[in-house]
C-alpha cells in the first residue's frame, strides 16, 4: 500500500503538471514558434542528445559495476541525473549555437537573467550544503547533496553560450 | 550554392534580412543560411519570400 502511494501520488503530481503545461501553452497564443529550419536543427539536436544520455548512462553503468571506488565516490542518483543534464545541457547547447534555442520573437536577454537567477539559487543552496556539511554523505556525492552543484555548473554552461552567442549575433549580417 | 539572386532582390527592395524575415515570418538566421546556400527551404517558404519580394519562384529558385 506505502509502495503504491510512492508510485501512485508521483505519476499523478506529474500528470497534473504535464495538463497543465498543455493547457498554459494552448491558451498563450502571443505568436512565438520556431521557424522550418530551427525546427529542422532541433531535431538533429533531440537525436543527438538522447545519444549522449545513452552512452553517458552506458558508461555509468560500466564504471560503476566495474570500478567499486567510483561506486563509493557517486551514488547512482547522482550519477544518472548528472548524465540527464549533461544530454540536456548539450540539446540547449547545439540548438544556441545553430541559433534555434530561441524562438522567433523571444529576447535572449531575458534568458540570460533568468540562467542567471537559477545558478544563484543554486550556489546559494550548493554553499549552504557546504556549509552544513551535507554536500557529501559519508564520503558520497550524492543526489540530495550534490545536485545543486550540476544545477548551478549546467546553467552556467548555458549562460556562457548564450552570451557568446549573443556576441556573435551582434556581428552584421551579410 | 549561394542564392545570389534572393540576395540582390532583397538588396532591390532596399530591405534588410532581418525585414525580410518579419516579412516571412521566419529567423533572420534562416533568411541568411538561404542567401548562403547552408539551408534549402521548403516550397512554403520559397512562396513566402517570393511574395515579399515581389518575384516569381523561377525567378528567384530557378537555375
Amino acid at each position: 500500500m506505502e509502495i503504491l502511494g510512492n508510485v501512485l501520488i508521483p505519476i499523478l503530481a506529474l500528470a497534473v503538471i504535464i495538463l497543465l503545461i498543455l493547457f498554459i501553452s494552448k491558451s498563450r497564443k502571443d505568436g512565438r514558434h520556431y521557424d522550418e529550419m530551427q525546427e529542422h536543427i532541433r531535431a538533429t539536436g533531440y537525436k543527438i542528445s538522447y545519444f549522449v544520455t545513452l552512452i553517458g548512462l552506458t558508461l555509468l553503468c560500466i564504471l560503476m559495476e566495474t570500478i567499486p571506488a567510483f561506486s563509493r565516490v557517486i551514488a547512482p542518483t547522482f550519477g544518472m541525473f548528472t548524465v540527464l543534464m549533461a544530454g540536456i545541457v548539450t540539446f540547449v547547447i547545439y540548438c544556441i549555437f545553430h541559433d534555434s534555442f530561441l524562438s522567433i520573437g523571444q529576447n535572449i536577454k531575458s534568458y540570460m537573467i533568468l540562467c542567471a537567477v537559477i545558478i544563484v539559487c543554486n550556489g546559494i543552496g550548493c554553499a549552504r550544503q557546504i556549509s552544513e556539511k551535507s554536500f557529501l554523505e559519508d564520503g558520497q556525492l550524492t543526489f540530495s547533496g550534490a545536485s545543486n552543484l550540476v544545477c548551478a555548473l549546467s546553467f552556467l554552461v548555458i549562460l556562457i553560450a548564450l552570451v557568446i552567442r549573443n556576441a556573435k549575433s551582434g556581428e552584421a549580417e551579410e | 550554392m549561394k542564392n545570389l539572386k534572393m540576395k540582390s532582390a532583397r538588396a532591390a527592395k532596399d530591405l534588410s534580412q532581418e525585414q525580410l524575415a518579419r516579412l516571412c515570418d521566419v529567423s533572420r538566421q534562416t533568411i541568411s543560411a538561404i542567401e548562403k546556400g547552408d539551408y534549402n527551404p521548403t516550397i512554403n517558404l520559397c512562396i513566402a519570400i517570393c511574395k515579399a519580394l515581389d518575384k516569381t519562384l523561377d525567378e528567384l529558385f530557378w537555375e
